[in-house]
């Protein structure tokens, strides 16, 4: 896991916030949500709106839970709503709500308190 | 995604940008004192004097902006961040066209206060957003309500070079507008060669008798928007059962903010009803096709997405083609505004230079005024 | 399109027919003795008068007439109101196996204002039609009448008539309560569906009559026919998107729906919106898992009459390549004939304006699979698996939604307007 790009200490980024990162001309929004951090290309995979002005919302799916049928937010898979027409993609694997969009991530670590990103495939 | 400045060689003529006062003083000042106490006396103060008593279907936090181009104390809408994140991204804009906020403060249920507010807000503009750039033209308000007003108003503001269009923004009398009440008005934006501009419907999101979607009150903003088009519908198919392009042969109508994946399956079926229509009107003499071909035009946005890009250009194509029908407009800076190199990429080629600049020309009035002169009405 | 537009004996399902009453009587004898004195007798005073009329006025009618001519068996009954007459002119053929009545302007008798009328009205009219027209002939198949603004009452009249075998569906023309369809206030009426395993018939016309409260367009009531007519799928395409947005087809999975009078040429346009639209707006309707589309083409079947025309030569390939570019709609799409309507739609018309490749699936298949037909078991329903109406807690966190703004002039904005 070395040789990634370090882009700041780990206090740089504040929980739950979109943080603009410019890393050899390419700019991307790097956000932190609790423990994990993300990494993406601020270009909406719609029309090319700046990520970085969107803002960070659970995950919000309807479905049964252990015969409760209810909806559901998961905390754990955040997504990020682009500032223009708010369409939703998750930081994970950049997936939309619905298959046809994907919104390019990065891989970003956490490496002895620094953030480290890692440009190539997730 | 294309995102570099430069990268589209046509001339954009933007037939929908928005903007609105940074406070709601900028307008009421030009008010008459009657009026402008009148505005600011009344519970809920000067906002919402100037808002009308629309249906409710509030977006997302109250927001219905692009999230970026929300000035940092959240107020109106900024000429600075217009520049830099439109003016400045798209150089080849040659006319920015605007529409104010939609100008639904027309839809005042009071309509001598309307007429004052229309005659406000066409100051203010020509006094502000017409003397920050150049490039800057304007669609105007007037009171529907009450015709001869509207008319005379278009006659006050004719004069002004920068004056692009006459906008409808209230259906007060909740009839389509082919109606022959309307008809004061018609004549003289034809009088004046201002085109008439339908925003997103004639305001029947405003309140009043004419319902904004046939069949009942959708439960949600996402029905709503998706059926915006709707009124749409009926205003072109009265103009046509009306004679309104047969009284006024020079009319044009600018219909925006209504998307474009509706027009094949519309056109078609007015001309499945040729006979009827002639049945049971004294003004249809040629196909109904034939009037919106000659009178009307649709702005691109909100552009329809089909999973393949290719099955929208079909859809399209199977139609006829609709390089002829459609002006390029961003809407910047709503919530849904489109940007123009995604449009450029989604469409043929060939199309782009009538659907950029040549169509809006054939619409719009556009006439030449001196860069350096601050008008003033 | 087609080479061979010949269908063989009995290869059609024809999904609406329109039948009538030769008088009123017919129906109102199906009524308590309460109701028939009530509503009386016509041609007991002078001028024919003597009863109340049953039908509601309708608003506009086509110049030259409604129907087709030479549909009725004497000059003075109404087009399609003797049973024999119209098996004869249905069938005549003998391509069509099948024929789904669906009631002509009797569809919009549940909007009449008087709510306990119009529930002992839909009874009669749906047992007139066993009676009367199932009876007849053993190739008619009825649907249930609901009178819909009392949905209670809607639901318990189809878990009584739709017990009736030959029943293949249930019909909901008129808009009683005046709102798009998918409104909560209608969800008996689908609950009993499903649980009867019959399709929803939602029929072109009923938000044009004078009784409900909702129009036929957006924009101001038009002056002409012709206006109503060419954009009769402008309400129609309120109430489906209203199904799939208000989360019915969530809380029913099992509910199918079928649409018929307006044609098909209306749905590319408004999913190639709708689906886009609710990428962004999904968080209004989290009930909504799911493209609107997929819903669509999963749950809802289509007339093909009044069948689209553009003009010229070429129209007919236009309409179907515009059709294909939404990825077609053989699988949706029933043969109906809307007879005896003016604008009735024949098999060997229809048949020449569609691919050879759908011919199978839209003059029978689709139908077949659509309708509850005697005989097929009534499917089990299928329960949700999501909460409709529930709103989640999404955790509205961070930067910018924590920023905090005055309001343009200190006070809190009381109204927000809708308007983009
Ligand atoms: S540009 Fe991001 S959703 Fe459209």
């Amino acid at each position: 896991m070395k040789n990634g790009i370090d882009i700041g200490a780990w206090e740089d980024f504040p929980d739950k916030e979109i943080v603009r990162v410019e890393v050899g001309g390419t700019v991307l929004g790097v956000c932190r949500w609790g423990e994990l951090i993300y990494a993406f290309r601020n270009a909406c995979p719609h029309q090319g709106a700046p990520l970085c002005s969107g803002f960070m919302q659970q995950n919000v799916s309807a479905e049964m839970v252990a015969g409760d049928v209810s909806m559901l937010t998961r905390e754990e898979v955040p997504v990020v709503l682009c500032p223009w027409h708010r369409w939703e993609f998750n930081l994970e694997d950049g997936s939309a709500a619905w298959p046809g969009f994907k919104m390019r991530t990065y891989r970003a670590t956490r490496e002895s308190g620094r953030v480290l990103l890692h440009f190539g495939r997730k | 995604m294309p995102a570099n400045p430069n990268t589209l060689e046509h001339p954009i003529i933007d037939v929908d940008v928005h903007q609105r006062w940074r406070s709601p003083e900028e307008v009421v000042d030009h008010l008459p004192e009657k009026w402008r106490s009148y505005a600011t006396g009344r519970t809920g103060g000067k906002t919402t004097a100037l808002m009308p008593a629309g249906l409710t279907y509030p977006f997302h936090r109250g927001v219905n902006k692009r999230l970026e181009a929300v000035p940092e104390d959240g107020k109106g809408t900024s000429f600075p961040l217009m520049k830099e994140q439109y003016l400045d991204r798209y150089p080849s804009v040659e006319v920015v066209n605007l529409t104010f906020d939609i100008g639904q403060e027309v839809a005042q249920r009071n309509p001598e206060f309307s007429a004052a507010l229309t005659t406000a807000m066409n100051d203010w503009v020509a006094r502000t957003w017409l003397t920050y750039d150049p490039r800057m033209r304007t669609a105007i308000v007037v009171p529907t309500e009450l015709p001869e007003r509207a008319a005379a108003e278009i006659h006050r503001m004719a004069p002004n070079p920068k004056v692009t269009g006459v906008l409808i923004a209230w259906n007060p009398f909740g009839k389509p507008l082919g109606h022959p009440v309307y008809e004061p008005i018609w004549r003289a934006a034809e009088e004046e060669g201002l085109p008439i501009i339908i925003h997103g419907a004639a305001g029947e999101t405003e309140g009043g008798l004419a319902q904004t979607t046939a069949g009942g009150l959708p439960g949600s903003r996402l029905e709503w928007h998706t059926l915006l088009q709707q009124p749409t519908l009926a205003h072109l198919a009265s103009f046509v059962v009306h004679g309104t392009f047969e009284k006024f042969p020079g009319l044009k109508v600018l219909v925006l903010e209504t998307g474009l994946a509706w027009i094949p399956n519309f056109f078609w079926r007015l001309d499945a009803h040729h006979q009827e229509m002639r049945a049971e009107s004294d003004w249809v003499r040629r196909l109904p096709s034939e009037y919106l071909r000659d009178h009307v035009k649709f702005s691109t946005q909100p552009f329809e997405l089909t999973p393949r890009k290719e099955q929208l250009i079909e859809f399209f194509e199977a139609f006829g083609g609709m390089d002829q029908l459609l002006c390029f407009s961003s809407d910047y800076p709503h919530w849904d505004a489109d940007d123009p190199f995604y449009v450029a990429s989604r469409l043929p080629k060939e199309w782009l230079p009538n659907l950029f600049a040549e169509n809006a020309r054939s619409m719009l009035r556009l006439l030449p005024v001196d860069s350096e002169q601050e008008v003033h009405a | 399109m087609s080479e061979n537009n010949d269908r063989g004996p009995g290869s059609v399902i024809d999904a609406t027919v329109h039948h009538h009453w030769a008088s009123q009587l017919e129906v109102t004898d199906h009524m308590s003795a309460g109701w028939r004195e009530q509503l009386g007798i016509p041609n007991t005073l002078p001028g024919g008068a003597g009863a109340m009329h049953i039908l509601p006025a309708t608003p506009y009618r086509r110049p030259g007439g409604d129907y087709l001519p030479e549909t009725t068996s004497s000059p003075t009954a109404p087009p399609a109101s003797d049973p024999e007459f119209t098996a004869k002119q249905v069938f005549e053929s003998g391509q069509v196996s099948r024929a789904i009545l669906g009631f002509d302007r009797g569809m919009f008798i549940p909007s009449v204002p008087n709510a306990y009328r119009a529930v002992a009205l839909a009874r009669a009219m749906n047992d007139w039609t066993i009676d009367h027209w199932l009876a007849s002939d053993d190739r008619f198949y009825g649907l249930v009448m609901v009178p819909n603004q009392t949905p209670l009452e809607a639901a318990e009249e189809i878990r009584r008539a739709g017990l009736n075998d030959r029943m293949v569906g249930v019909l909901l023309a008129a808009n009683g309560l005046n709102k798009p369809f998918g409104h909560p206030a209608y969800h008996p009426i689908y609950e009993a569906a499903a649980e009867m395993d019959l399709p929803i018939v939602f029929h072109a016309g009923g938000d044009q009559s004078s009784d409900t409260l909702t129009h036929p367009t957006a924009g101001g009531m038009p002056s002409t026919y012709a206006e109503i007519a060419a954009l009769s799928y402008s309400p129609m395409m309120t109430h489906v998107q209203s199904m799939i947005v208000q989360g019915v087809l969530e809380k029913y999975p099992s509910l199918r729906i079928f649409v018929s009078g307006v044609g098909v040429g209306w749905i590319p346009g408004l999913f190639f919106r709708l689906d886009v639209n609710w990428r962004g707006l999904r968080r209004e309707v989290p009930w909504v898992r799911k493209l609107p589309s997929e819903y669509f083409r999963e749950s809802f079947r289509i007339s093909s009459w009044p069948f689209d025309k553009a003009p010229g030569e070429d129209g007919p390939e236009r309409v179907v390549r515009a059709l294909e570019a939404f990825g077609g709609v053989d699988k949706l799409m029933c043969f109906a004939s809307g007879f005896p309507s003016w604008n009735t739609d024949s098999i060997s018309d229809i048949a020449s304006r569609i691919p050879a490749s759908w011919h199978n699936s839209v003059f029978k298949d689709n139908a077949e699979e659509w309708f509850r037909w005697p005989g097929k078991e009534r499917a089990a329903v299928v329960e949700p698996t999501v909460e409709v109406g529930e709103i989640p807690e999404t955790g509205e966190l961070g930067d910018p939604n924590r920023r905090t703004y005055e309001t343009e002039d200190g006070r809190e904005v009381e109204w927000v307007p809708a308007g983009d």
